[in-house]
């Protein structure tokens, strides 16, 4: 049997896979890392972006490319002003506790849901692709808008990189995850900070839910596995870390592609999970983690 | 401005300043006065309540009565971002730098706090050359002298009008307290009004205008500094310290 075929398949499956799931990681690292939240509450910030993104997409069905290009700026700009609207109205009144935070965000995960469900049903929705490219490979045809999934993926990842690295904004957002007390002393708006970052977070798993939803479906329980992945792949790569989340988001992407496509895609859930067991004896922080210091 | 009988115009007037953690009032009836170009030093035991009373000013810690007024403004309703914005550096207990970013970024945050260009960094980089060879570097890798230079001179970054030090020579070998001594000096020729919160007496003694004792969060005792110098052991009444 030639594996090269086999191989390249598996190798782009997982590409795509760890794109979804690098912008959604993202997402819940940044919120993590900057307010130390743990957001329950993200899987359903992805499911919205999924399913506002059909919605915004069916209002103009004669035009595919346009109703795709109007649910990737639309659908996560909604979702981004719920995630102000949650901040303001519930974690910033709990204190941004820990443990009131995550018991606060199931909760909200709940309502997301439910008001999902009661709003648009329980079927899964299908949206139409913005465009149609079979890429040929020597061994078979490959979907074009997988690719642009990827490609993205990849913008904004580079874009975050560098706006946190060279931006005033960046350079706020990195202070306040050192320090809130330090970063309001010299002036930083820790609160509007916040806002923003959780904002931010939940626009990243929108943006993952809207590049997702021509390939799979939307569905009011879409949000469940993204968050559980999400949740492996911040573990592995370190709370907080973003290089950290990149390359756990490439890793469990690429094995999950290659498993499903060789084994099950059971076995390799099976496998992602062994590996968040080993990484927390082993090296609890994380593979590119580290423990934290204060000078 | 207030002037004051010594001809100083009073920067910053603290009346009545309470604060508290939770339910437990650290800080009573906090008041002082501060002119341009003096450097008050507060003094007294651990758990007195030095640390809450800059915290308070800074607005970092729940301080429900007190009046603060900068410069003739009243400041009292003030966020804590905003505070600095007005004027008042911080210079915390422990340095409290930015330790992942580098030096740079750190005396950068100090520079984007207030639109004051970048005097207070040049006259920071003169009086700590040492940071200027630094810049690229964690700040976190620094050593402890050269940590508390950078966090004063991140200070310096907001061009103050006051500034409010927390122990800034805890740890600190000889040369490197009379390094930060300098810094001291110079803030006070420069006008700064400086708060001063020390447990190593001789250290400030020589750059300290008045001292105030602070005892079970409020302050007990005002000396001028002539009465100190000409007799050292009267701070062991007080704090248990000696010039």
């Amino acid at each position: 049997m030639d594996l090269a075929p086999y191989l390249l398949l598996a190798g782009l499956e997982g590409l795509v896979e760890a794109s979804v799931l690098m912008l959604s990681a993202l997402g819940l690292s940044l919120v993590f890392g900057v307010m130390r939240v743990v957001n329950v509450a993200h899987g359903e910030f992805y499911m919205l972006g999924a399913v506002g993104g059909w919605a915004i997409a069916s209002l103009v069905p004669d035009h595919p490319a346009l109703g795709f290009a109007l649910a990737l700026l639309i659908a996560p700009a909604l979702v981004g002003a719920l995630a102000i609207a949650a901040d303001r109205g519930i974690l910033r009144r709990i204190g941004y506790d820990p443990e009131a935070t995550i018991v606060a965000t199931i909760g909200l995960s709940y309502i997301i849901q439910q008001v999902v469900l009661m709003t648009f049903g329980p079927d899964a929705r299908a949206v139409e692709p913005p465009f149609y490219l079979n890429i040929r490979f020597p061994w078979f045809g490959y979907s074009g808008y997988k690719l642009f999934i990827v490609a993205v993926a990849a913008v904004l990842v580079g874009a975050l990189w560098v706006g946190l690295r060279r931006s005033r904004l960046g350079l706020m957002m990195r202070a306040t995850q050192f320090d809130r007390e330090t970063a309001q002393n010299f002036g930083i708006p820790v609160g509007r900070v916040y806002s923003g970052v959780f904002a931010m977070g939940a626009m990243l798993a929108a943006v993952a839910g809207v590049l997702i939803v021509p390939a799979n479906q939307a569905h009011y329980l879409m949000g469940h596995d993204p968050l559980l992945m999400s949740f492996v792949v911040v573990i592995v790569g370190g709370l907080g870390s973003i290089p950290g989340t990149i390359a756990a988001a490439v890793l469990i992407g690429l094995s999950d592609g290659l498993m499903s496509v060789f084994f099950s895609p059971t076995l390799a859930k099976i496998v992602s999970t062994l590996l968040v067991a080993l990484v927390l004896v082993f090296r609890p922080q994380g593979l590119f983690g580290k423990a934290e210091t204060r000078a | 401005m207030t002037v004051q009988d010594g001809g100083c115009a009073t920067v910053l007037s603290i009346r009545g300043l309470d604060a508290f953690y939770g339910a437990a009032q650290a800080l009573r009836d906090f008041s002082v006065e501060l002119r341009g170009g003096e450097v008050l030093c507060l003094l007294g035991r651990n758990g007195a309540g030095k640390t809450t009373a800059l915290k308070a000013i800074m607005g970092t810690v729940h301080r429900p009565h007190g009046r603060l007024v900068l410069d003739g403004r009243d400041i009292s309703g003030l966020a804590p971002e905003a505070v600095p914005r007005e004027g008042i550096a911080h210079v915390p207990q422990g340095r409290r730098l930015f330790s992942d970013l580098t030096v740079a970024e750190n005396l950068q945050i100090g520079l984007n706090v207030r639109p004051v260009g970048r005097r207070g960094l040049s006259t920071a980089l003169a009086l700590f050359p040492v940071l200027a060879e630094r810049m690229s570097q964690r700040a976190g890798t620094l050593s402890g002298g050269e940590q508390t230079m950078l966090s004063i001179a991140r200070a310096m970054c907001l061009d103050p009008k006051v500034i409010l030090l927390d122990e800034p020579t805890e740890g600190l070998m000889p040369a490197a307290i009379a390094r930060i001594r300098e810094a001291v000096a110079q803030l006070r020729a420069a006008g700064v009004a400086v708060l001063l919160v020390e447990q190593r007496v001789d250290a400030v003694l020589p750059v300290a205008d008045r001292v105030a004792f602070m005892e079970n969060g409020t302050i007990r005792a005002r000396l001028d500094i002539a009465e100190v110098r000409a007799d050292p052991s009267v701070l062991n009444r007080y704090v248990g310290l000696g010039g």
